[in-house]
């Protein structure tokens, strides 16, 4: 089993493939993972361990770069498709919902925004997410339904997502 | 807002669920908003953060660093279980970073189940390449007091780890192929461009080289040089089939819009629906065509 990489690949889907520091933030989630080590008790997977860490250490690191407005969510996720200028609508529509949910991360409860993150971004469910926060799965589903309504609340207002969606349709 | 509880799109994404199962969710979609949109935004992840050219050894260089940084945890009296599959663990990145190191090869080889005797042991022995079946990590019911992992906790100072020393990389196809993606989302498309002109000349059969010619291609369409960006996407084309060969018939049917070589770009239009008809161009790709016809 490889870790590395599915390390990586997490902490860039939390903030985003271009972003500069995505390899320092991987670092630090492996430097975390080894720490933990010591307080894993082997309650889930090591993969999903691995994940949780670089998940929660990727959330912090978002919530850093807002702090000190390093970024923005342009910068942090201005990766096109091999740098093509003009991306096609449908690229284009995914990007902006990318956006959406990374930035409502930032905006979100902590628990809810890693129960939302596991969810939508790594595809976990809710049993398998109770099971690596420890908490009971009516848990999840509770943070799962706030982060819902927040992340639809957030979709429907976005204007260019709309103007985007509209674009499609025509 | 409904919920709707149950993992029927859980098991509709990964494959499980039956064919009559499928039918009802894609019945059930038409009337739940919640469910469509959890169903677009999971899909919109689904390859985000997919790995790229220069990813191994990006992956190695983290593996060296947290080696360089942190030793292995030194043994705990808790549960022997416990401690041995964490000193496995452990072990086994340290011994995945020497070979990585060493051989250029990525590798986090993590054994949950591995008990390894002591951590000399693991070190000196090869990372397993798969867990023993019969131990197959279920997870296990959460004991009422598990701590949390720590992902911000503070990185014990620790000796150095017995690993091999690492030398410092030479520049290498993947540092210039990162040096020139970073100067062209800074927008510095000079520096971009020798940066990726510098890779293909230097490492002409690198698979950074190879993938470099996407976006230098796309470089030279925005400024304005169609049949150098043609000659890019064509270079990438012709070099076999390839993770951007999407983007790069993409390309090449814009280079030849803006030559004005309308037949030759309907023919690609028509090869990139043909290969890739699922991929993100494809419905631009059908909106040029209907125009061209």
């Amino acid at each position: 089993m490889e870790l590395g990489g599915p390390m990586l690949r997490t902490v860039r889907k939390v903030i985003g493939s271009a972003h500069p520091d995505a390899e320092d933030v991987a670092q630090e989630a492996v430097m975390g993972l080894l720490s933990a080590l010591e307080s894993f008790r082997g309650d889930c997977t090591v993969t999903h361990f691995a994940h949780q860490v670089a998940l929660r250490r990727a959330l912090h690191a978002r919530r850093h770069f807002k702090t000190r407005e390093k970024v923005g969510d342009q910068v942090l996720d201005a990766e096109g498709h091999a740098a093509l200028d003009e991306a096609p609508l449908e690229a284009t529509i995914t990007r902006e919902r990318q956006n959406v949910v990374r930035s409502l991360l930032d905006q979100l409860a902590e628990p809810t925004a890693e129960a939302l993150a596991l969810h939508f971004m790594l595809g976990y469910t809710v049993e398998e997410i109770a099971t690596m926060v420890n908490v009971s799965p009516n848990t999840v589903w509770s943070r799962l339904k706030l982060g819902k309504k927040a992340l639809k609340r957030e979709l429907d207002c976005n204007e260019r997502l709309r103007d985007l969606l509209r674009g499609r349709q025509s | 807002m409904k919920e709707c509880r149950g993992d029927l799109l859980g098991r509709v994404r990964r494959g499980l669920a039956s064919a009559q199962e499928r039918t009802a969710f894609e019945a059930h979609l038409s009337s739940c908003d919640t469910c469509r949109m959890t169903l677009d935004v999971m899909g919109d992840f689904d390859a985000a953060g997919d790995a790229e050219p220069g990813d191994s050894e990006l992956v190695a260089r983290i593996a060296a660093k947290a080696a360089r940084t942190r030793a292995v945890p030194p043994p705990t009296p808790l549960r022997p279980v416990h401690r041995h599959r964490r000193l496995a663990v452990a072990a086994l990145v340290l011994a995945g970073t020497a070979a990585a190191s060493g051989l250029g090869v990525v590798a986090f080889r993590f054994a949950t189940r591995h008990e390894s005797p002591t951590v000399e042991n693991a070190s000196q022995q090869p990372a397993p390449k798969r867990e023993s079946p019969a131990r197959t990590p279920a997870p296990v019911p959460a004991p009422s007091a598990t701590p949390e992992p720590s992902p911000d906790a503070a990185v014990a100072v620790t000796p150095p780890p017995k690993v091999a020393p690492v030398a410092a990389a030479p520049t290498s196809a993947s540092e210039l192929y990162r040096a020139a993606n970073d100067a062209r989302r800074a927008g510095r498309t000079s520096d971009a461009i020798r940066g990726y002109k510098d890779l293909q000349r230097r490492f002409p059969d690198s698979s950074e080289a190879k993938a470099s010619r996407v976006s230098l291609g796309g470089l030279l369409l925005r400024g304005g040089s169609a049949s150098d960006a043609l000659a890019q996407f064509n270079a990438y084309l012709d070099g076999g089939s390839g993770q951007l060969a999407a983007e790069a018939l993409f390309g090449r049917g814009r280079a030849l819009q803006a030559l004005g070589r309308s037949a030759e770009e309907t023919e690609n239009l028509e090869r990139l629906l043909r290969q890739y008809p699922n991929s993100a161009y494809a419905t631009h790709a059908k909106r040029r065509l209907d125009e061209l016809r």
